[in-house]
């Protein structure tokens, strides 16, 4: 089947000559070692995991096996105590988180009280200086007139 | 030089002597690695040198292509060849990178002609038609030649670099791409058209 038409042969002739591109000398000499390099500083670069390196030091077979039981101990015994502490804490803050409420005071209320308290209050101070008797209590009532009481009694 | 087009089940020498060096290395054995590098090293840098036309690009490529299969040798199941696949991951590396270099102006670093340029009969011929002064011409024909192929879609491109450049078969740059041979050669056909058009003074 002849295809000449779509070879295009002359360029083809000359898209040959791409072939002859070549890098600098020795350069395919170098190629291998810097790959090499470059993949030996990646691995080294490599961080590793946490587990990791807590395995390879437990499983370490030199005499850091006492050093390695008292850490673990160590942190068995932090483990306990914060086991307590978060427990404890957590009781306080139920208790705190279910208290039952108390009934909400009436500020409004309160405070005509105490502002109504405070002016008898200086009112008395005030009339208690000329009352003899003294008998005038925090609830007189100052805008209302006095009256001496009489009082009958039956048979007298 | 690129191994002639297969269609036999029989993979050809060199991908049958890649087997025990790539279960080598899938075992982190560097040395084998290393020789699987030298074996397949121009091919690789030659792909990425046609299609960027910057050899420290190519530099760059082809070197992360080979730390990329590094990585991924473990899950390479051997499939396809050894070579086919680090092809695919070039060519994934290079496209990765042309595209982000989209809006950026061509920028050429071309290598040097080797020796045998001037005894190639075809290149002779071509160039005796125009001058006389055959090292500069080769040198301007070079250069046209570059920047037409970086016209080319990066699609096209690579097909042009992978079959007349590097002697790649249809089937063979079907397996690479993903897609079926068909569509390598209506690839193929249409950039051939389009270079024919930007090179017409220096063919005719």
């Amino acid at each position: 089947m002849s295809n000449d038409y779509r070879e295009f042969p002359e360029l083809q002739r000359l898209l040959a000559l791409k072939r002859h591109e070549q890098p600098p000398p020795g350069y395919f000499d170098r190629f291998p070692l810097r790959v090499m390099a470059r993949i030996e500083a990646m691995e080294r670069n490599v961080p590793t995991p946490w587990w990791k390196s807590l395995l390879a030091t437990l499983t370490a077979p030199s005499g850091l096996v006492g050093v390695n039981a008292l850490v673990v101990a160590g942190l068995g015994l932090i483990g306990v105590s914060l086991f307590h502490v978060a427990t404890s804490t957590t009781d306080e803050e139920v208790a705190w988180t279910h208290r039952p409420s108390a009934p909400v005071p009436d500020l409004e209320a309160n405070r005509w009280r105490a502002s109504e308290v405070a002016s008898r209050a200086s009112v008395n101070t005030l009339s208690s200086t000329n009352d003899p008797t003294g008998a005038q209590g925090l609830f007189e009532i100052p805008h209302l007139s006095r009256e001496r009481a009489s009082f009958v009694f039956p048979g007298h | 030089m690129p191994s002639p087009p297969s269609q036999t089940s029989t993979p050809p020498p060199e991908e049958a002597d890649d087997r025990p060096l790539v279960e080598r290395a899938r075992k982190q054995d560097a040395d084998a690695f290393e020789e699987l590098v030298r074996r397949h090293q121009s091919r690789i840098y030659g792909l990425c040198y046609h299609l960027t036309g910057n050899h420290e690009d190519a530099n760059d490529l082809a070197q992360d292509s080979f730390i990329k299969a590094w990585k991924a040798l473990p899950t390479f199941r051997g499939d396809a060849s050894f070579i086919t696949w680090i092809y695919r991951i070039a060519t994934n590396n290079c496209l990765t990178h042309l595209k982000s270099r989209r809006n950026v102006l061509p920028h050429f670093s071309l290598n040097d002609l080797d020796a045998n340029t001037e005894n190639d009969p075809t290149l002779v011929e071509l160039v005796s038609h125009h001058t006389p002064r055959r090292d500069s011409q080769l040198n301007e024909l070079q250069k046209r030649l570059n920047e037409a192929m970086l016209k080319l879609s990066e699609e096209h491109r690579m097909v042009v670099a992978m079959h007349d450049v590097q002697g790649m078969s249809h089937v063979e740059i079907a397996e690479v791409l993903g897609c079926n041979p068909g569509t390598v050669r209506s690839r193929l056909f249409y950039a051939r058209q389009q270079l024919q058009a930007w090179l017409s003074d220096l063919i005719k």
